[in-house]
């Protein structure tokens, strides 16, 4: 008996040193593949690559892009583990989280790629990307929220878009002045998307400060993630026009494209290359920033608020969660 | 065993569950809407927000080796206890879960987290340990002798013992509708009804136990497991293939719970279910021109919101000769709570008393004179919150109001 329990004792602890090998080699992996991505890339045609401005900052700006994605990782890794100290169906309840993970991943790929994949994927684009059940409880309020949502999938598709013509393919229309892509993606695009967010995030601040309905209570998490959203878009609008304004390379344009960039021009001060380097510089610490915020603020409901609905959705009604 | 007071296991909430406390975005719909932190009360801590906020305040506490270090014992005690006030400071009416816009299940939310303060020795509250002495010595939460659950079965030579007879249906009577002489009425007229309609029904006598639902609902798991597996194990000694229940939170706790409590799912029906069926198939001989009444109807949490039974007594009601069905203006999904649940009687009556009055202005603006339920323990407090508005309008069953239809 006492043999038969040793050996139990040895094979959990083998099980539990593979899972957490398992776990730490499934970080180290992501993050090496986001931070060579990162690194690897030749930055070629940044607004601040080879226009004379001090490389410092394109440097410094590339190793602070690895650290805050890694701390968004990490973070994520460890809101998930605390998720893992629960109940996991199909799980031994004493397992360690790492061990729960893996059973949990297996059990939501098997849900998702099954024959009910097209019930999943109606229920996510109803639920998760339109949140029908805000959009009857509040029109007002879905569209000041899908303004920001929408605004910032936008500006990362149009990024992750920008990012592959360039840095992969050289492609010369997004360099160009009068190219498609420079026009349409790198100015029309991004002031659009830009300006949904900034005309979403007004309507927040005005509920929050200003109307302040009952059941809305402001706490300094609430202020902070505001604030940290419209400090980024607002100091990239005021970038390009700053840009616009010190006939930066790159920052040649039509008003009628760059539409946002060239209002905030009209009151932006001519500059420097090196200075306008230092406010790009600026811009990207503030965005890398709230990169690494988000997994530990209320941000961090747009990775669990559509996992949960996903979820909910595997999980019926009425019936107790396995 | 002795329990460090400054620690919480998370074991026993399920992982989803743990994800939706990240997934709320502090909106606020449901602090609003809350009957207790919101309505009643108006305190944030005990909103489903402030208790969401306090949940993940704990945890990234705890699992924050920084944070951690740097708050003490005493502090995290105080931490835990807070959160155990506010958890069990609620009648878990699931209108939170109506009203979140991204739909959390919130139900699941709190049923679960009071299990975790209990297996971490953060709960009960000191007022629930009565309830579940009385159910471990007397299985029943009323402190009532076992030898006097079926006391309201004595005279009625129709009823059976299952145990021993040939039946069509099990009636499984619960404590409230046992125990309580206001309440057992509701029992009588069920066993009318199935006497008309021809129908053999037997019950369990002092052989029924407690269905654990006061249990689970404060987090007492194992011990409403146990109850569990004893009750499946007397059902089997029957011959039913079906077991009817004139109460909600039997329902909801047979139907929903009993399944992963047991690993039995049961063929257990509620009692609106059986009326709309024996009324749908004409068994049931209803008078024909009585006098008209206007009625309006209190959906109970338990059969509403937990477990989607809205149509079936309005089903009811309609096929009632005479009887109007005037709607409150909170009605069905949104149905305010009568105060009772979760525990919350035997906590804090005086917010309970404070809720259902609301009920019951609900009611009184409908300008019926007739608030129908049909669950005993909806009942109780909606007749006692009545009785101190002065008996503005007259809380019945659902059982009554057919009874009285009968020929």
């Amino acid at each position: 008996m006492n043999a038969i329990e040793s050996d139990q004792a040895v094979a959990k602890k083998r099980d539990y040193l593979f899972d957490r090998i398992g776990l730490y080699l499934l970080i180290f992996v992501i993050l090496v593949i986001v931070s060579s991505i990162i690194l690897v890339l030749p930055y070629s045609n940044t607004y601040i690559g080879d226009y004379g401005a001090d490389e410092i900052y394109l440097k410094s700006f590339v190793y602070l892009a690895v650290v805050s994605t890694a701390v968004l990782i990490l973070g994520v890794f460890y809101n998930i583990m605390i998720w893992m100290e629960g109940r996991v169906s199909g799980a031994d309840q004493t397992a360690p989280p790492a061990r729960k993970f893996f059973v949990s991943l297996g059990k939501l790929m098997r849900s998702v790629f099954s024959k009910d994949f097209g019930k999943i994927l109606r229920s996510f684009v109803l639920d998760v990307i339109f949140l029908r059940k805000f959009w009857s409880i509040s029109k007002v309020r879905w569209i000041v929220h899908g303004l920001i949502l929408f605004g910032f999938i936008g500006i990362f598709l149009l990024d992750v878009i920008t990012t592959v013509a360039l840095e992969f393919f050289d492609s010369r229309s997004f360099t160009e002045p009068d190219g498609w892509g420079k026009l349409w993606i790198r100015d029309f695009g991004f002031d659009l998307f830009g300006l949904m967010i900034m005309i979403g995030l007004a309507g927040a601040i005005v509920r929050r400060f200003v109307m302040r309905p009952k059941q809305l209570v402001t706490g300094a998490e609430d202020v902070v993630s505001v604030l940290f959203l419209l400090v980024v878009v607002l100091s990239g609008f005021v970038l390009e026009g700053i840009g616009i304004a010190s006939g930066i390379p790159g920052h040649e344009s039509h008003e009628m494209y760059s539409f946002v960039g060239y209002l905030f021009s009209a009151v932006s001060p001519a500059v420097s290359v090196d200075a306008y380097a230092q406010i790009w510089f600026l811009h990207a610490i503030v965005s890398l920033a709230l990169i690494m915020y988000i997994p530990f603020s209320k941000l961090f409901h747009m990775f669990a608020a559509p996992l949960a609905m996903q979820l909910n959705d595997i999980v019926k009604r009425g019936e107790i969660a396995p | 065993m002795k329990r460090d007071k400054s620690r919480i296991d998370l074991s026993s909430i399920p992982a989803k569950s743990l994800v939706e406390f990240d997934a709320c975005t502090r909106c606020g719909e449901c602090s609003i809407i809350c009957p207790t932190g919101g309505e009643a009360e108006q305190v944030e801590e005990r909103t489903p927000r402030g208790k969401i906020r306090a949940v993940r305040k704990v945890v990234r506490t705890l699992r924050n080796p920084l944070r951690a270090a740097l708050t003490s014992e005493k502090k995290m005690e105080r931490m835990l206890s807070d959160l155990s006030e506010s958890v069990y400071q609620c009648s878990i009416c699931g209108m939170c879960m109506e009203a979140c816009p991204l739909s959390l299940r919130t139900i699941e939310m709190w049923e679960s987290l009071r299990r975790s303060l209990v297996d971490s020795g953060l709960g009960p509250k000191e007022p629930h340990e009565a309830l579940v002495k009385s159910i471990e010595n007397y299985d029943n939460p009323w402190m009532q002798p076992r030898m006097q659950r079926a006391r309201w079965a004595k005279k009625i030579k129709s009823i059976v013992d299952a145990t021993k007879e040939k039946i069509d249906l099990l009636y499984y009577v619960g404590c409230t509708a046992s125990y309580d002489p206001e309440i057992n009425r509701v029992a009588q007229n069920l066993v009318s009804i199935a006497e008309k309609a021809g129908l053999r029904m037997g019950i369990l006598g002092k052989a029924e136990k407690c269905c654990g639902s006061t249990l689970l609902r404060i987090g007492e798991y194992e011990r409403a497991r146990k109850l569990a597996l004893e009750n499946v194990d007397i059902f089997r000694r029957t011959d039913a293939d079906r077991i009817v229940t004139a109460c909600a939170g039997c329902y909801k706790t047979l139907a929903q719970d009993y399944p992963s409590l047991t690993g039995t799912r049961l063929p257990v029906f509620h009692t609106t279910q059986l009326l709309a069926e024996l009324l749908s198939e004409d068994r049931l001989p209803l008078k024909k021109d009585p006098p008209g009444l206007a009625v309006t109807y209190h959906d109970p949490c338990h059969l509403g919101r937990h477990t989607q039974m809205y149509d079936w007594p309005r089903e009811i009601i309609s096929r009632l000769p005479g009887v109007t069905l005037v709607e409150m203006e909170r009605n069905r999904e949104r149905s305010r709570c009568c105060g009772a649940g979760g525990g919350l009687m035997t906590l804090n009556q005086e917010i309970v008393f404070r809720i259902a009055g609301m009920r019951i202005e609900d009611a009184e603006r409908t300008g019926a004179q007739v608030l129908v339920t049909s669950c005993p323990f909806c009942q109780q407090t909606l007749v006692e919150a009545a009785r101190r508005r002065d008996n503005s309008v007259k809380v019945i069953d659902i059982t009554d109001l057919v009874i009285e239809l009968l020929e």
